[in-house]
């Protein structure tokens, strides 16, 4: 009697931090050793794991490098652009993909308010420094956490914040006090 | 669907409890994830009654599903690495004008707020 087919066992998974993605896909002193790391994943050495805070994470950094290198903000379909490689890549790698949502509870969604907020933040160049801000990952995520506790102004020192009027008002205490 | 077994003693106040499965790797035994149940909260001890769990008083063993990932490891289509290696400086070549220490700083900026 013929056995049915064994499934194949995946390698030892390895969960991937956001700026191997960075260094993997933008030229950098580091995008041989990424590469290397990816061409494992691609023999089978390791299978890959992320989640979607990592896209989060990615889309805050490369839309703060794009707004630098043209010093003006990118238009939606470049963000859109940067998002397309990321999945692509992770979809034709064979990465295993959480919803980090999932991760953390079945009902409330934390990351993908934060996603949303990262993706469409304004960003904001300071006179004071002449350097563009931007809101990252981790931002937004207090950004979510104010807004949830009921907070009506957000009280910083950091310029990041600048462009997250749209969910809550930002207080910039070098300019207040 | 992957499910675990949770060793964990009875609590009565289930409802605000939290898991703890980030436990060293040097604490895990093997092939199982242990977890840890605090009952806390917010709430007072009255209100918390009301959730009172019997099943989880006689001893009874929860098992929890662990959520599925929404893309599902497979084998790599070869030559994906080759082919996205640089993607970014290709499609924007902007992207130039930033230098590796440049990036390393915005790297840095994700998870730290010192500049």
């Amino acid at each position: 009697m013929a056995h049915p087919p064994v499934p194949p066992v995946p390698p030892p998974k390895a969960y991937i931090d956001t700026m191997v993605f960075i260094y993997h896909f933008k030229k950098h002193g580091l995008t041989s050793k990424a590469d290397r790391f990816f061409k494992d994943i691609e023999k089978g050495a390791y299978a890959g794991v992320t989640t979607s805070f990592t896209i989060t994470e990615y889309l805050g950094v490369m839309r703060k490098a794009l707004t630098e290198a043209r010093n003006r903000p990118l238009a939606s379909n470049d963000v859109s652009r940067l998002r397309r490689e990321i999945e692509k890549f992770i979809s034709d790698m064979g990465i295993i993909y959480f919803d980090a949502d999932t991760l953390i509870s079945p009902i409330y969604k934390l990351f993908s308010s934060t996603e949303n907020i990262v993706e469409n933040a304004q960003p904001f160049r300071s006179p004071r420094t002449n350097r563009w801000y931007l809101v990252n990952g981790a931002d937004a995520l207090h950004v979510v956490l104010a807004t949830r506790a009921g907070a009506d102004l957000f009280a910083t020192f950091d310029d990041d914040f600048k462009g997250v009027s749209s969910w809550i008002k930002p207080l910039m205490l070098f300019e207040v006090y | 669907m992957a499910t675990i077994n949770i060793p964990a003693s009875p609590k009565r106040y289930f409802i605000f409890s939290s898991r703890d499965d980030t436990m060293p790797l040097s604490e895990k035994l093997p092939g199982v994830l242990t977890a840890q149940i605090n009952p806390s909260g917010y709430f007072s001890e009255n209100i918390a009654d009301s959730f009172y769990n019997e099943r989880l008083e006689l001893g009874e063993v929860f098992y929890f599903k662990m959520p599925a990932p929404m893309l599902r490891w497979h084998q790599a289509k070869k030559g994906t690495a080759s082919k996205f290696q640089g993607c970014l400086s290709k499609i924007f070549p902007e992207l130039e004008k930033i230098s590796d220490k440049a990036l390393d700083r915005l790297i840095n900026d994700m998870r730290s707020r010192e500049e």
